[in-house]
């Protein structure tokens, strides 16, 4: 610890403190404009220069350490006259356009102008007038706006690690631009746009909707992907207008990526149903809520008398909240009388590593996962270990992944070459030998792999036998994927064989899709006798309804998910479409058939403290469930992974821009990435005359799809790739995850 | 320093690159031609056994190029501004004929321009050929490694430290000391990098060393390696100098090749690897923090410090910097002895300096003069004053960072605490020499034009500040410049002055502060009276001939690239402004001063 003053206060801090952080302690104020606490100190902008006592320079308070018996100043006469000078220059030149600049009214440029007092610029002023860029998607460049702070270059490489820009020439002629000035080739994070202290990138996404001033804020969960990313849903009224990062809390540092950040148009969607509707002789009509309850609830009780209360079945997304889930389960078990609520979600991984873990790792196998892609913000602490702490990182996956600027090996091959490559690892053979070795004798090993690839699972359990130390981090797709387990969701295996063998007659599937999951999509609803399904859109699955509730979606209510790690945090409501909650759906069943049950999240956060043990004391604002085992069961050796005998190695890719059904509904999202395209390597679609855009039918166990070609470089010669969670993919995974197809050019 | 003696006939030929440039080559093989020619290759018979050797710069670059007959037993011969017509008489009359060619041959100023000169650093370039290894030894190379590795690291650093060397690069940090922040940094891997990046307009002192003598600064690097304790270093040399880039890389081979670098340097256990960064071209590069980014590959920009980089420095691992002059000091101070170093100087500023000598003076060139010659010494004897019988004005001492001098301190003593005292720093070692005919409001503008455009753009004094600057200066130098111009400079120069990040900025405003402090009444005629009293800015030149001063000459009607001007014998000259372009030929080569 080192003891100093800032302004007269004395202040003790740990010794690798910086001026800056010293006086924030000190609660002495110093103004900022390069600076952000997530990024290494730069010290470019100077306006937080100050003075220490006795030497004769100034120094930036971001970047200098402490040392014992500092007499620090930040507001002198001098520090408050070269302020205003620098604010100045940044004036001379700045298109003075406040009141149409998006970032008017959180402008860290506005904020300082006024901090320093500046009424008047003493040099000539000629504000640059250079075309705005639209090139990028979801980003909209302003580089006459720029202070060139350098805080979206620093976050672009240090924490994301693309590098996609960066400063270019000199002088007054230096800007943000790109190698050649080509298009932003980049992730479309949007983690630029969430530094920029002005209007000089701005999302596309919110661009002229609203003025900052006028949203409300309300600290929420992320209802996307499995990572749990704290945000801001930034409202007014009832829509949804922003995303907002909050850098001080969740694990994710107020890191957040595109599909976060610029997927959540779906909650403003007008394509949303509005109108419960039930089906009369193939033929759905608009009903009112009570309606819809009271026929779903008659035909539960119909069924069950005559099927007896295993013929009905209850199946939750993994998008419902904990509260929802444990509902749900109560409505399963309780009312109705079966076994318990099912969900399509592996039953074999439990969270075991967390984020925390993981970045301070010295050691990181990432294995058969395309993590940045599957589950960014996981993969931003992966990237994080390798950057900062100087992991070793071995990735196994077919392709080249974006990790491959900080890998220290990479093992990627045809999907059997790679799991040859895994075998050889666990088994401590050949080249993998010594990757072992390393995972072996770091102190905090850690392997991030796919818990929906069951095959994968003996990977993990060998290795974790062996590495005592290891941490294990299961990469879950949807939001409370863990979170219904947790609540008691059973393994819906059982289910799929009950609508198979018509044993099960009704039933009520709360939020799920799942006529475009894996393993799904092929099969059969037409015997049920009820099919009720609740979900925010007409899903494939509503489409087949004979009863579709219209529900609210995440933004639209309160409760808890438990991402990834095991960690349980708040839901908010931030707005209101004027539609039920799945709680209140479930709520108003349960009473049609005889039974009261709590639809307010806080009643029921506490009835599952009282009845799930492993929720007894979390707290629900960011605790970790403590969990016995990372992974149960016994797992198989894998044989061979691809069956069939085409010429290309098929396998399911990860999208980043997109995590399930939710997100096909943000037009946004869905102009960068709308339908499912298959990815081939430059060197196969040169042979089979293909090129992007290009059509190409697929022929795999016994199925042949057409869908567009994508070229891209990464990909392993002789590989190709779709994406999960389309109903052709769907149906094509569903006979197994990797396949030899044959390809043909289509037109 | 021992005088150069010769076994056999040999010319040097001067091959820097002012002697390439006025057409060395071409005498090099006139040269080698014509010993052919006359069977002068004979290796059996000294009298017939002639050696045309490349050299490095040995100064005088006004009278490139520059040739030296060095007859065994005789003295060298210089001959000037030869060419390869001339090659044959000289072969003929001198080398066959023992007739020295007289008018040809350099006379008594020639060599008034070395008198006051020590040439201790610079004595081999212009004598060695620095594309040999052997020549070099010959010349006594790579003894004071020899005699380095015989002495323990802290001798080697006690020995720097007691000699008084300060860095040459311009700071003047005592370089001893520089290296015991390396030296007592953690770690085993820590690296010695030499900066070559060399910038300054009018600035070419590194460039001739590394071009005329390359081992000396690797052996100066070995030296300081050694007491330091790196493994690995770096010469990051700017891409703008290929002659130095080509000579370094094969000085490079060789000394790997003959063992002075590598695993195990001439067996002593010793081990060194030393790699050729080439620049990309940013003036910004010669800041240390900035270069070190530039060889990680990274865009060329400061960081701040601390960290510094002895403790964190290139790939995070202590480093240290030096400037290729303080190198190639290295082995004169530990061949000569700390104490005979340190008698040569001032107080606190020890050893010799090279200066590169420009603008309005007769000799301009590389000189070395000992520290604590005046500015009037340097300008006056080793310069040879000022052309054209003008009147000196003041002399920009420290390029783009430096300030300039004027008449009342040429006899301020050149070291470095005199000059940055007189409100001048040494710099790096550029010296740019003007007269009457300058204006001082142009040159802070040509220096700012510089360094605007060479800032890096990290922060914002320096990206924005000096255009801004700038901005002021054009407006003043077109005419335009308004009330208050002069304090606005001032305030705005004097901010970004402390509050920038590297060297490249703190030091950008010094040629308008000293401008303004020696020549505010220059300043003042621009914006009040919308003159340019040294009528260099032809925006406020009228372009009138004064009869009162016109001898009727009519040299200004024959240099009038546009026939602006009209005159009889007899009569005085008359210029057209409706045809004048205001390129001031007339004025510069006016005898009389007699154009306002």
């Amino acid at each position: 610890m080192v003891t100093l003053k800032i302004d007269g206060i004395q202040v003790e801090v740990p010794k690798d403190y910086t001026i800056l952080q010293a006086a924030e302690k000190a609660g002495v104020h110093i103004p900022v404009l390069c600076h952000d606490a997530r990024l290494n100190p730069f010290g470019a902008c100077r306006v937080c220069l100050i003075e220490a006592v006795g030497n004769p320079r100034l120094m930036t308070a971001c970047t200098t350490p402490v040392a014992p018996d500092m007499d620090i100043l930040t507001n002198t006469e001098k520090l408050q006259r070269i302020r205003k000078t620098v604010i100045e220059l940044l004036l001379v030149n700045h298109p003075l356009e406040c009141p149409v600049c998006d970032k008017g009214g959180e402008c860290t440029l506005q904020d300082l102008t006024y901090e320093v007092g500046l009424t008047k610029v003493r040099f000539e002023a000629t504000p640059a007038d250079t075309p705005v860029d639209h090139t990028n998607p979801f980003i909209e460049r302003d580089i006459d706006r720029c202070v060139l702070c350098g805080r979206c270059v620093r976050i672009c490489d240090e924490v994301v690690n693309i590098q996609a820009i960066s400063f270019i020439n000199r002088g007054m002629e230096t800007m943000i631009g790109t190698a050649f000035d080509q298009p932003w080739n980049c992730e479309f994070c949007g983690q630029c746009i969430s530094v920029c202290p002005v209007g000089s990138l701005n999302n596309r996404v919110y661009l002229f909707k609203n003025r900052p001033w006028n949203l409300e804020k309300t600290d929420s969960i992320c209802g996307l992907c499995g990572c749990g990313c704290y945000i801001e849903l930034e409202t007014e009224g009832n829509e949804l207008y922003r995303m907002g990062e909050v850098p001080d809390k969740g694990a994710n540092h107020g890191n957040l990526c595109a599909k976060g950040r610029f997927g959540f148009e779906f909650v403003n969607s007008v394509k949303r149903e509005t109108s419960a509707k039930i089906k009369a002789a193939g033929e759905a009509a608009d009903a009112d809520f009570e309606q819809a309850v009271v026929t779903v609830a008659e035909k539960v009780k119909s069924i069950k008398a005559q099927h007896g209360a295993d013929s009905v079945a209850v199946l939750v997304s993994p998008r419902l909240t904990n509260e929802e889930a444990f509902l749900a389960n109560k409505l399963a078990k309780d009312v109705i009388g079966t076994a318990g609520m099912y969900a399509v979600e592996p039953h074999s991984s439990f969270p075991d590593a967390t984020y925390a873990d993981i970045e301070t790792s010295d050691a990181v196998a990432v294995l058969n996962l395309d993590v940045t892609e599957a589950n960014p913000i996981l993969g931003l602490a992966v990237r994080a270990a390798a950057r900062k702490n100087e992991a070793a990182l071995y990735v196994f996956y077919p392709s080249e992944t974006a990790l491959k600027r900080l890998v220290t090996k990479q093992f990627t091959g045809n999907p059997d070459e790679v799991y040859a490559s895994m075998t050889r690892l666990v088994e401590g053979q050949g080249e993998e030998a010594s990757v072992l070795e390393v995972l072996k004798k770091a102190e905090k090993p850690v392997a991030v792999y796919n818990p929906y690839n069951q095959a994968d699972l003996w990977f993990v359990s060998e290795l974790k036998k062996q590495i005592p130390g290891l941490k294990v981090a299961a990469a879950r797709a949807k939001a409370n994927s863990q979170g219904v387990l947790d609540m008691g969701a059973l393994d819906a295996a059982k289910l799929k064989e009950g609508i198979q063998n018509k044993t099960i007659k009704a039933l009520i599937c709360l939020g799920e899709n799942p006529s475009v999951r894996t393993g799904w999509a092929d099969l059969s609803l037409d015997s049920l006798e009820l099919l009720a399904v609740t979900d925010p859109f007409m899903s494939e699955t509503a489409k087949k309804a004979t009863v579709y509730i219209p529900v609210a979606t995440y933004a639209e209510k309160d409760g808890s998910f438990t991402n990834l790690e095991g960690r349980v945090q708040s839901v908010n409501k931030a707005l209101c479409k004027g539609l039920k909650t799945d709680a209140e759906v479930i709520a108003a069943l349960a009473e049609k058939l005889g039974k009261a049950l709590p639809s307010c999240s806080c009643e029921i956060r506490e009835l599952i403290r009282k009845e799930v043990s492993l929720y007894k004391d979390v707290d629900f604002d960011g605790g970790l469930v403590k969990y016995a085992d990372a992974v149960t069961g016994e797992f198989a050796k894998p044989a061979k992974a691809a069956a069939g005998e085409g010429k290309y190695f098929l396998y399911p890719s990860s999208l980043r821009l997109h995590s399930g059904s939710y997100t096909r509904w943000s037009p946004d999202l869905a102009k960068v990435y709308g339908e499912a395209k298959l990815e081939i390597s430059p060197a196969d679609a040169e042979e089979l005359g293909l090129e992007d855009g290009s059509s190409v039918s697929v022929s795999a166990a016994g199925i042949t799809k057409t869908f567009k070609v994508h070229v891209e470089k990464h990909m392993t010669k002789g590989c190709v790739a779709l994406p999960e969670d389309y109903a052709d993919t769907a149906e094509i995974f569903g006979k197994g995850r990797y396949h030899k197809v044959s390809l043909g050019k289509k037109g | 320093m021992s005088e150069y003696k010769v076994e056999q006939i040999e010319v040097h030929v001067c091959m820097g690159t002012a002697g390439v440039a006025s057409g060395g080559e071409a005498v090099m093989a006139a040269l080698n031609s014509e010993f052919e020619k006359r069977g002068l290759t004979n290796t059996d018979v000294k009298e017939r056994n002639c050696k045309a050797k490349q050299t490095g710069c040995r100064g005088l670059c006004a009278r490139d190029v520059l040739i030296d007959v060095y007859v065994p037993g005789k003295g060298p011969v210089t001959y000037e501004h030869v060419t390869a017509e001339m090659v044959p008489s000289i072969v003929e009359e001198h080398i066959v004929g023992g007739e020295v060619v007289t008018k040809w041959a350099a006379k008594k100023d020639y060599f008034e321009f070395y008198d006051k000169q020590k040439r201790y650093v610079l004595n081999d370039c212009g004598k060695v050929d620095p594309d040999s290894l052997e020549d070099y030894i010959a010349h006594g190379g790579y003894d004071a490694l020899k005699k380095t590795l015989k002495m323990t690291s802290e001798e080697v650093i006690d020995e720097v430290k007691k000699s008084g060397l300060r860095g040459r690069g311009g700071g003047g940090f005592p370089t001893g000391l520089k290296w015991t922040f390396c030296r007592n940094s953690p770690g085993d891997l820590k690296y010695l990098i030499c900066n070559a990046d060399e910038g300054d307009p009018g600035a070419f002192m590194d460039r001739s060393i590394i071009e005329g003598n390359p081992h000396a600064v690797i052996e100066g690097m070995l030296i300081a390696a050694y007491a330091i304790g790196c493994k690995e270093g770096y010469i990051y040399c700017r891409a703008e100098y290929p002659l130095a880039i080509k000579r370094v890389k094969k000085a490079l081979v060789d000394a790997e090749k003959a063992g002075y670098l590598g695993d195990n340097v001439l067996g002593s256990g010793f081990e060194f690897h030393l790699k050729l960064k080439e620049g990309a071209g940013a003036f910004v590069c010669g800041e240390e923090t900035a270069l070190i980014a530039s060889i990680e590959g990274e865009r060329g920009m400061p960081r701040s410090r601390p960290p510094f980089p002895a403790v964190k420095g290139l790939w995070q691992k202590p480093s240290n910097v030096n400037n290729v002059e303080t190198f190639a000091n290295l082995p004169v101070i530990i061949l000569n002895g700390a104490d005979w170093y340190a008698n040569i100087g001032t107080e606190k500023s020890k050893g010799t300096k090279i200066f590169a000598l420009s603008g309005k003076v007769k000799s301009t060139g590389l000189i070395e003069v000992p520290m604590g010659i005046t500015v009037r010494e340097l300008i006056f004897e080793v310069g040879g004053g000022i052309p054209k019988k003008r009147k000196f004005k003041a002399v920009q001492l420290g390029g783009p960072s430096g300030g300039c001098l004027t008449e009342a301190h040429l006899d301020t003593k050149i070291d470095y605490d005199s000059l940055i005292a007189a409100g001048a720093m040494m710099g790096s070692g550029g010296v740019v020499v003007l007269d009457e005919t300058n204006c001082m409001v142009n040159v802070a503008q040509f220096f700012l034009t510089f360094t605007q455009r060479e800032s890096c753009g990290k922060c914002i004094p320096c990206r924005v500040g000096t255009k801004t600057m700038l901005d002021i200066l054009d407006r003043i130098t077109a005419g335009k410049g308004k009330e208050g111009d002069i304090e606005r400079l001032e305030a705005l120069a004097n901010d970004i002055k402390i509050s920038s990040l590297c060297g490249l900025g703190q030091t950008a405003p010094n040629p308008i502060l000293t401008t303004i402090r020696y020549f505010r009444d220059e300043y003042e005629a621009h914006i009040y009276k919308q003159k340019c009293p040294a009528r260099e800015c032809p925006e406020l030149i009228e372009f009138v001939v004064v009869d009162e001063r016109c001898k009727k000459c009519g040299i200004c009607k024959k240099v009038c690239p546009v026939d602006a001007i009209t005159w009889e014998k007899g009569q005085y000259a008359y210029i057209d402004k409706a045809k004048c372009v205001k390129c001031r030929e007339c004025i510069v080569n006016c005898p009389f001063n007699s154009i306002d």
